[in-house]
């Protein structure tokens, strides 16, 4: 074997140990099997007070799409709605004594939350509306923020001198098209 | 023919025309990155083995070497002239230290770049997790109860999902037939026929009431490919369903075969941890009366219950955390500042550019006091 061949071959050789990693690497991934724990609500980042839940004393029909959250010490319930495109809403029902600030301080802090200035009393007229669900008087606010995409609708009852809160608050998208079923579900709303 | 192509392999030519492509290619994909974002800039431009360009849709042509292309022809090139300069015999055993030491240093950036995996861990203050995420990537999982705290899932990726064709797995009760693969689509609520016909009303749950629009990938770094996909579940020669599963839908779906419940969802590619990162604190510092950073530092906690390992880490800039052979970097920051993103980085063969730094500098030092003991003896004599 002449010093010229040798070279070759050496060089040959050198090339296929490295080719052959190389091409053995260029695997696409395969389906994995693994175990992983249960996703559950704390993950979520929402706080889970286990037993530590708050006295319901009203019922209500939720529909059944939406996925119930874990209640705590002051929510009575809570749902997360899934729309399009990763779009959420949720609603939360919380009751509180009192008048809780009266409608126009509860109005103006909801206006807040979805980035929109605060109103006067005489504001409140377009916004709230009292309706009459089984004889009892319901205060519903609708509320709206084009800059942020968000819409909120929220059900007031009283019994009982206390004040209770069904809130839907999200996506605009999601909130509109859950809106009638929303308030629907306010039509079932009964003392226990 | 054979000497003459060694010869070209071996030359110094080739050297600095390997050089001359890689100055070229990276001055042309940090520029195109403004277009590209970095991941697609990292794969047209480093991470294969020709540029193409496409005139028209469909018909891709090379235009350029790739990085793997110059990596390659810069190994052969070093190794050839390692054996016809004979650079392994004793006295020129520095140059060979110095040549081997590059041969790895371009071998293990090549093999990391197929091995390595980049995810990403991101969690606002007070969260606990314990998996990281690729958000490029997209995965359908398949998932049934196992114990009262896990899941067992079964992931059938990206990849596989656009070849579109039928998945069985062992630990599967169906086969999947990917109908339909969409790497990144947006859904449209719709009533009646939706956008596949007759068939839509076959599918099951949410997908029959919704209409899909095919968007071309998004390349830019802030936004991300909804992944959508149609699928039909069988068992045996029995159709089970047809179902929509998407990125851009939060919810999972479920499906019941012999009584038990197996849940679909599409989500990001997930990699889970043996353990539990709970970030407990992240500070963003400005330099006084500025907006100007100074320090991004993330507090986490280690829960490894494996290992027994319980402590807390901080992690800033270029103090990553190393943990079971994964890196984490503090990468970004939102939410007001409650919120940490931490590049999470798994390179099996991290240690290569260490090993080769190490051959070279031994390999040069060693040559330099060769040449200095011929120099100095040729000065006496």
């Amino acid at each position: 074997m002449t010093m010229i061949q040798s070279r070759n071959y050496i060089s040959l050789i050198l090339i296929l140990l490295l080719l052959g990693p190389m091409l053995s690497s260029c695997k696409k991934t395969g389906v994995r099997v693994y175990t992983a724990p249960k996703e559950t609500l704390t993950s979520q980042g929402v706080v889970n007070n286990g037993s530590n839940t708050a006295q319901i004393d009203i019922t209500w029909n939720a529909p059944s799409h939406w996925q119930e959250q874990q209640s705590n010490a002051i929510r009575l319930g809570s749902y997360r709605i899934y729309g399009l495109n990763n779009q959420v809403a949720d609603v939360t029902i919380v009751s509180f004594p009192g008048k809780v600030g009266g409608l126009l301080a509860n109005v103006n802090r909801w206006r807040g939350q979805l980035g929109l200035p605060a109103i006067f009393e005489e504001g409140l007229a377009s916004l709230v509306e009292s309706k009459k669900i089984n004889g009892d008087t319901v205060t519903v606010v609708q509320l709206s923020s084009k800059d942020m995409g968000k819409q909120m609708v929220v059900g007031i009852f009283e019994f009982n001198n206390k004040r209770y809160f069904f809130k839907l608050m999200g996506d605009a998208s999601v909130v509109s098209e859950e809106k009638k079923g929303f308030l629907k579900m306010l039509e079932t709303v009964r003392l226990k | 023919m054979k000497t003459k192509l060694i010869k070209i392999s071996a030359s110094l030519k080739l050297t600095l025309f390997c050089l001359t492509c890689l100055l070229v290619l990276t001055f042309v994909g940090t520029l195109d990155q403004v277009n590209l974002g970095i991941y697609y800039a990292q794969k047209k431009y480093f991470q294969s083995f020709f540029v193409f360009w496409e005139p028209v849709s469909g018909i891709k042509l090379p235009i350029f070497p790739g990085g793997f292309a110059i990596g390659w022809l810069l190994i052969i090139n070093l190794l050839t002239a390692v054996i016809t300069q004979k650079l392994y015999v004793p006295k020129k055993i520095g140059l060979f230290l110095s040549h081997l030491g590059l041969a790895i240093l371009i071998v293990g950036s090549g093999l990391s770049s197929y091995w390595g995996i980049e995810s990403q861990l991101i969690f606002e203050e007070g969260q606990t997790k314990q998996y990281t995420e690729a958000q490029r990537h997209s995965e359908l999982v398949v998932s049934r109860s196992l114990t009262e705290n896990e899941d067992e899932i079964v992931g059938i990726p990206d990849t596989i999902l656009s070849e579109k064709k039928v998945v069985s797995h062992p630990k599967l009760p169906f086969t999947i037939h990917i109908d339909e693969y969409f790497p990144n689509a947006q859904l449209f609520r719709r009533e009646g026929v939706g956008s596949f016909g007759e068939k839509q009303k076959e599918i099951k749950g949410v997908g029959g009431r919704v209409a899909i629009k095919e968007l071309p990938i998004t390349v830019k770094d802030d936004e991300l490919n909804m992944s959508t996909a149609v699928i039909t579940l069988k068992k045996d020669k029995n159709v089970l369903g047809t179902w929509l599963v998407s990125r851009a839908l939060g919810a999972s779906q479920t499906v019941k075969v012999q009584g038990r419940s197996y849940t679909l969802k599409m989500r990001e590619m997930r990699y889970y941890l043996p353990y539990k990162l709970t970030l407990k604190d992240f500070k963003h510092d400005r330099y006084a009366g500025t907006n100007t950073p100074k320090n991004f530092s993330s507090l986490v906690a280690i829960e490894d219950a494996e290992k027994k390992e319980f402590r807390d880490v901080l992690i800033y800039m270029n103090h990553p955390l190393r943990y079971r052979g994964k890196t984490f970097y503090q990468a970004s920051f939102g939410k007001e500042d409650t919120l940490s993103v931490l590049q999470v980085v798994e390179n099996p063969v991290w240690l290569l550019p260490y090993i080769s730094c190490g051959l070279m500098t031994i390999g040069l030092v060693w040559h330099f006091l060769i040449m200095l003991g011929r120099f100095s003896q040729r000065r006496n004599s």
